[in-house]
């Protein structure tokens, strides 16, 4: 039996991971905050013998935490980040990340994403009195149009965090606290970081690769083929 | 097949996009007009691996693949429309926030933005549906003027006397959130749970109207437009997606001869 039938499997089952990874992203193209992910793929030498047939996996789905673009909406609950950081808001289990920002008020007039879940400040919700206009800076601060400050929204940064969907994550590993480059602004939308030609072209990449691997698949069984006919013609 | 469904979840929540930009744009000349946005977000992650970083591994070799897209709500903005000047002395605009109060048949308040206002056969001041503005305003039919002031106080002048007499004061409503607002049609909106309660305004709170002028839709035509094409064109891209999909699975069909 011809070994080389294998790592050609394990290469069309990664490319089809990635097709499926890609499809995702595009999916995603309008989704504000949205990361697109990319794979990092590994080879794993299975066999010991001479010939090395080695393996191709998964070894990680790669966020790629670059800002997306603005949208400026000129509404005041919008808000973008840029750098490193994520919004936290109270779930029902503690805090959640998230990085997109469209908050709004509720009918008690906080600050709350559009699950309505709570946007945390450094001392709790983030409370608008008396329907007044807020004024958010660069730092997160938030204050009424006459200057008085209600609060202040906490930023962080995790070490890993792992999407879960409805544009948030989970924090695995610590919170880290957020470097001074972090801004917030508001009125702003970030969208997508999705790059839709970066997405056609690895599309066209993974199906002309998933042809290859599927010719190698069958070169491998026209091999094994003539051995056997080659047994038959005895 | 994951790859497919993701696909298609981009091409469902585009076409909604489409669907709304298409309501906004039908609107750009209705008077008092809010536009609405789509929000949309990822669903949720397979996960193949979990991540669990070891000794000698610095990061987690975590294995996800996300299932698409949806959308996750649609959100009125509340920002208001241009202001144009009709002259019109029943003409009434909402300078900043706050509602009309409108009595549907229904014996229902409901609250509107839309400040064109008129006189029925009972002498009663209704909007253009035909509903009573409330407190429930009476505009006597010998009245040479109308004058609304801007905190709301509706007064008449007669031909024979030049002091104004004071017929009533409309009502004129704010809401915690605007945006929970449930909208009905007809620029009419109704209070939910999630707007809160009706907060009368007046004119300490900033209440400012403006007799003979109209607010106009918010609709913002370029913006529209470029939403269109960017909804166009992700649409056209998951299409992409399902297609080369498609493509690798006959490859797969093709492999057994």
């Amino acid at each position: 039996m011809s070994h080389s039938i294998y790592p050609a499997l394990s290469g069309a089952k990664v490319v089809w991971q990635q097709m499926e990874m890609v499809s995702n992203n595009l999916a995603n193209v309008t989704s504000d905050g949205f990361k697109q992910h990319r794979m990092a793929l590994t080879s794993a030498r299975v066999n010991r013998n001479s010939l090395g047939n080695s393996y191709v996996k998964v070894a990680e789905t790669v966020h790629d935490m670059r800002d997306g673009n603005l949208e400026t909406t000129n509404v005041d609950t919008h808000l973008a980040l840029r750098g490193r950081a994520f919004f936290m808001v109270q779930g029902d289990d503690g805090p959640i990340l998230q990085r997109s920002g469209n908050f709004k008020v509720n009918d008690e007039g906080q600050l709350v994403n559009h699950r309505g879940q709570l946007l945390l400040g450094e001392g709790g919700p983030i409370e608008i009195p008396d329907r007044e206009r807020m004024v958010i800076d660069k730092r997160g601060v938030v204050r009424t149009e006459e200057g008085g400050e209600v609060g202040r929204i906490r930023l962080v940064n995790a070490e890993f965090a792992t999407p879960m969907g409805h544009s948030q994550w989970r924090a695995d590993g610590a919170l880290l606290p957020v470097d001074d480059s972090v801004s917030v602004i508001q009125g702003s939308l970030e969208k997508s970081n999705v790059d839709p030609i970066k997405g056609m072209v690895e599309l066209v990449e993974a199906s002309r690769y998933f042809e290859a691997y599927q010719k190698t698949m069958q070169t491998s069984d026209d091999l094994d083929g003539k051995a056997n006919e080659l047994m038959r013609s005895k | 097949m994951k790859a497919l469904f993701s696909a298609a979840t981009g091409m469902a929540a585009q076409q909604i996009q489409i669907d709304t930009i298409a309501n906004n744009l039908a609107n750009v000349s209705t008077n008092g007009f809010k536009k609405t946005r789509v929000a949309f977000e990822d669903l949720v992650y397979e996960n193949i691996r979990t991540g669990e970083a070891s000794a000698d591994a610095k990061r987690p070799g975590q294995l996800e693949i996300g299932s698409g897209s949806r959308v996750v709500a649609t959100q009125r903005d509340f920002t208001p429309g241009s202001i144009s000047q009709t002259n019109a002395p029943l003409d009434v605009a909402i300078q900043g926030r706050g509602f009309f109060v409108v009595q549907t048949p229904d014996g229902a308040e409901r609250y509107t933005r839309v400040g064109s206002f008129n006189v029925n056969q009972d002498a009663e001041l209704v909007t253009q549906q035909g509903y009573p503005v409330a407190p429930g305003i009476q505009i006597p039919t010998d009245a040479e003027e109308v004058i609304i002031a801007e905190d709301g106080t509706v007064q008449v002048r007669y031909s024979d006397s030049t002091d104004a007499v004071t017929v009533g004061a409309m009502d004129v409503m704010d809401f915690t959130n605007p945006n929970g607002l449930k909208a009905l049609g007809g620029n009419l909106f109704a209070a939910t749970a999630e707007s809160g309660e009706p907060i009368p305004i007046e004119a300490a709170d900033g209440l400012i109207l403006k007799q003979g002028f109209i607010e106009g839709s918010n609709v913002d035509i370029a913006e529209e437009l470029v939403n269109m094409i960017m909804a166009q064109r992700s649409f056209e891209v998951t299409s992409k997606a399902v297609e080369s999909a498609d493509e690798t699975m006959q490859i797969v069909n093709q492999m057994k001869r």
